[in-house]
């Protein structure tokens, strides 16, 4: 036992800075993936054609590209290209986009799952679409959509630890472990505080969306 | 572990790229060699020897991606370099099957250790601090320490340049020490394997590389427009893993290794992969493992 | 508070419900259709349908399921557009891709069958809603008048509860009190007992009852002939989108004209 928590203790320096790269990572690409998911579920509602479409071009690429590839074009291929992209913008992005893809679509489907007779009551009380899409459909949307939501950020937040993996190579929770390993040759060990620093995270994620749950999800 | 190898070529060829995935992760691949039709040599029951024999295959985990020493073949899906032959000079030996098996810099001692792999041969540089997890053979190769720049790029003359700058080496490689220890202000990248250094070189997000002369080489022949710069840094005699504590093994190998020296396999492998490309000639080391040990301490 | 029915319900007098109960239909019409045809692909639900609704009348539209009823009330406020012919509110038409289809809908309040109350607003933010971003009406002179309607429903208690905690009568006399809170000039009801266990029909029967006799215009689709011979000036019959007898409920009931229209009381009567 006392050796397992030797590795941790003689390489705080490397797990805490892990934690705290990966930390970052998740946190950006949350905002990313909220953000712009939101944008393309509301083109993928819209009433015309061509941004529906649009819409749909984004979620498919997205979703059908895996992400080792998607980090690899962002960083690499943009970089071969003559883009100076560094490896947070790249990392972030793409874990970012990437997961907007699922958002997006997560959204739609609680857009859908807001009644029909919802969106009349508001019409005959006189809201214009705009006001009813803003005040009566989306807050239900976001609501019926905070479970789902949830487990895609725990997925995002596992997914990140192929940023260290791939060419960009932050130095996050999977890769101190790695690099504790190849210099203490302590496997087990390292992988295990790995392991905990990711839970670190999930488990605060988890805990949060909880909350919003109780706190926001509607009984229908 | 993660074992997903992806080589960026282009975008374009990104369905070529995701079969490279598929195939780099689990490779199956068949003997590169046919065994000997010499008879096999019998051994003692319980020995690592008869128990290979017995099973048929000995698997040896090698580098897939680094030319002069392990690669594996684009074309023909077979993997070949020096190391690979010094494997199959073990496997013909036993008169077994080598089955080889990608090693990556930080995945090859744990692979040694939980039996994935019976020998590691996979350009590992012999040290005091690897030496105390397994077991290393007599030296078989002897490389240097060296950087890697890009011909246009004049800052770098030595290790001394490095001050500031960003430097790749692979995970798991002594390289992260050497350059703590000799270039404490570079910003050192360790990333899975040497392509992805050669990646990141070429994409400008990283100044240098730093590692053994013949891996970089290697990669100097992928493309010119990369140079060797500044003194050797280091001393790099590479010997191969086994698993701590089986002696007779390790004999067993060192005689393989002591042969393939003396009758002029070593000779003829070292020019076909390596010299005919430096136009450098070398003999065989005659380093000792106690030798190499020393170097790094 | 126990929601049972027979409790007096007291609206506000003098005020926005029209004048005395009897003559209350006075004036021009307020709602008029003219040769309304309105089709969902091949299924033609209402054909030229003709009919004027003048202010303080309260008329139930009465017919089979599926004969169009429905569709007539909701192409009055623009939810549906017709296919031909015109619908005119207080002599303007109704189009529903207009900027005036919001004024004239928030002159006209709906009562779904589902009841439709937001799921994520407390009741009483249910009621505020529309007065305040629709109207622009002072948040707190909102609140007061969604309590008086609160109370005027029977359930002032339930002002911070959540429409889920409340059973389909209650939540049908929110939905009733959030479109009062608009001052509409007229009230469609589509069904609104419909959806309703039936110890709850009469609580919200009850509540718009009153409504009626204090002046309001009403159009009500409904199956409760009980309260549209007691309550209502007009009976509609519909069938297969057509009117096709219309006339005080003491008449119709008594004395149908058409075969169909018979047919329909018969009906009822005996069941």
């Amino acid at each position: 036992m006392s050796a397992l928590f030797d590795v941790l203790t003689e390489h705080l320096d490397e797990f805490g800075g892990g934690l705290w790269v990966t930390l970052r990572l998740v946190m950006g690409a949350f905002v990313i993936a909220i953000v712009v998911g939101t944008v393309v579920a509301a083109l993928r509602i819209a009433p015309s054609v061509w941004l529906r479409r649009l819409g749909g071009i984004y979620v498919e690429s997205f979703r059908n590209i895996p992400l080792l590839v998607l980090l690899t074009m962002a960083y690499a291929g943009l970089r071969r290209a003559g883009v100076p992209i560094g490896q947070w913008t790249a990392g972030i992005g793409a874990l970012g986009l990437y997961t907007a893809a699922y958002v997006a679509e997560v959204l739609r489907s609680g857009v859908f799952a807001v009644s029909k007779g919802q969106i009349e009551a508001s019409l005959s009380l006189g809201f214009s679409y705009a006001q009813t899409l803003r005040r009566i459909v989306l807050p239900q949307a976001f609501r019926t959509v905070i479970p789902p939501l949830g487990s895609i950020t725990i997925a995002m937040i596992k997914n990140s630890a192929i940023i260290g993996v791939s060419l960009i190579a932050l130095n996050d929770i999977l890769k101190s472990a790695r690099i504790v390993q190849a210099e203490t040759f302590k496997t087990e060990e390292a992988f295990l505080w790995a392991a905990v620093g990711y839970l670190l995270i999930t488990v605060t994620a988890t805990i949060a969306f909880r909350f919003l749950e109780r706190r926001y999800v509607i009984s229908r | 572990m993660q074992k997903l190898r992806w080589r960026w070529l282009t975008a374009l060829v990104l369905a070529t790229g995701m079969v490279a995935v598929t195939a780099c992760g689990d490779d199956d691949d068949k003997s590169s060699g046919s065994s000997t039709t010499a008879p096999a040599r019998t051994f003692e029951a319980g020995t690592t020897m008869k128990k290979l024999q017995d099973a048929g295959t000995i698997t040896i985990g090698v580098k897939f991606e680094v030319p002069p020493f392990g690669q594996k073949n684009p074309a023909s899906g077979k993997v070949e370099g020096f190391d690979v032959d010094l494997g199959q000079a073990i496997a013909d030996e036993l008169g077994v099957k080598a089955k080889f098996v990608e090693a990556l810099s930080d995945n090859r001692i744990p692979f040694l250790k939980d039996g994935t792999t019976d020998v590691i041969l996979s350009t590992m540089t012999i040290t005091a601090e690897r030496d105390q997890e397994i077991d290393f053979s007599d030296p078989y190769f002897v490389a240097e320490g060296r950087i890697l720049t890009k011909k246009s790029d004049d800052s770098i003359k030595g290790i001394d340049d490095l001050a500031g700058k960003k430097v790749c080496t692979a995970l798991g490689s002594t390289y992260e020490a050497t350059l703590k220890k000799q270039a404490p202000k570079a910003t050192v990248r360790p990333v899975d394997g040497y392509s992805d250094c050669l990646e990141l070189i070429q994409n400008g997000s990283v100044d240098a590389e730093a590692t053994d002369d013949v891996i970089l080489t290697g990669q100097i022949i992928q493309d010119d427009s990369l140079q060797l710069v500044g003194d050797k840094l280091t001393t790099e005699p590479y010997g191969a893993g086994i698993k701590e504590g089986d002696t007779e093994f390790l004999a067993f190998v060192n005689e393989v290794f002591a042969t393939f020296k003396s009758d002029g396999r070593w000779a003829k492998s070292y020019e076909k992969w390596v010299g005919q490309y430096t136009g450098e000639d070398r003999d065989p080391p005659e380093m000792s493992l106690k030798e190499a040990l020393d170097l790094s301490t | 508070m126990s929601a049972g029915g027979g409790r007096q319900v007291a609206f506000v007098p003098g005020a926005t419900y029209g004048g005395p109960i009897e003559d209350r239909t006075t004036g021009a019409p307020l709602v008029e259709l003219r040769g309304v045809h309105k089709a969902f692909g091949d299924n033609v639900v209402l054909r030229d349908i003709d009919l004027s609704i003048a202010t303080g009348e309260a008329i139930v539209i009465a017919g089979p399921s599926g004969s169009g009823k429905s569709t007539m009330l909701r192409c009055i406020n623009g939810l549906e557009e017709v296919n031909s012919g015109s619908v005119l509110f207080e002599g303007a038409p109704v189009d529903p891709g207009s900027k005036a289809i919001r004024l004239m809908r928030a002159d006209i309040g709906m009562v779904f069958q589902q009841f439709n109350l937001f799921p994520h607003k407390s009741v009483l933010d249910n009621i505020v809603l529309a007065p305040v971003k629709v109207k622009g009406i002072e948040p707190d002179v909102a609140r007061a008048r969604a309590r008086e309607l609160l109370e005027t429903v029977g359930i002032p208690e339930k002002a911070d509860a959540s429409p889920a905690d409340l059973s389909g009568g209650q939540q049908q006399r929110v939905a009733i009190a959030r479109a009062l809170a608009m001052d509409p000039k007229l009230m469609l009801f589509v069904e609104p007992t419909s959806a309703l266990d039936p110890e709850m029909i009469r609580e919200v029967l009850d509540v718009m009852r009153e409504l009626a006799r204090g002046g309001m215009t009403m159009a009500v689709v409904t199956h409760e002939m009980g309260f549209a011979r007691e309550v209502c000036d007009r009976i509609v019959f519909i069938d297969e989108g057509v009117i096709v007898e219309q006339g005080p409920p003491d008449e119709f009931f008594k004395a149908a004209k058409s075969p169909r229209a018979r047919e329909f009381v018969d009906k009822i009567i005996h069941h």
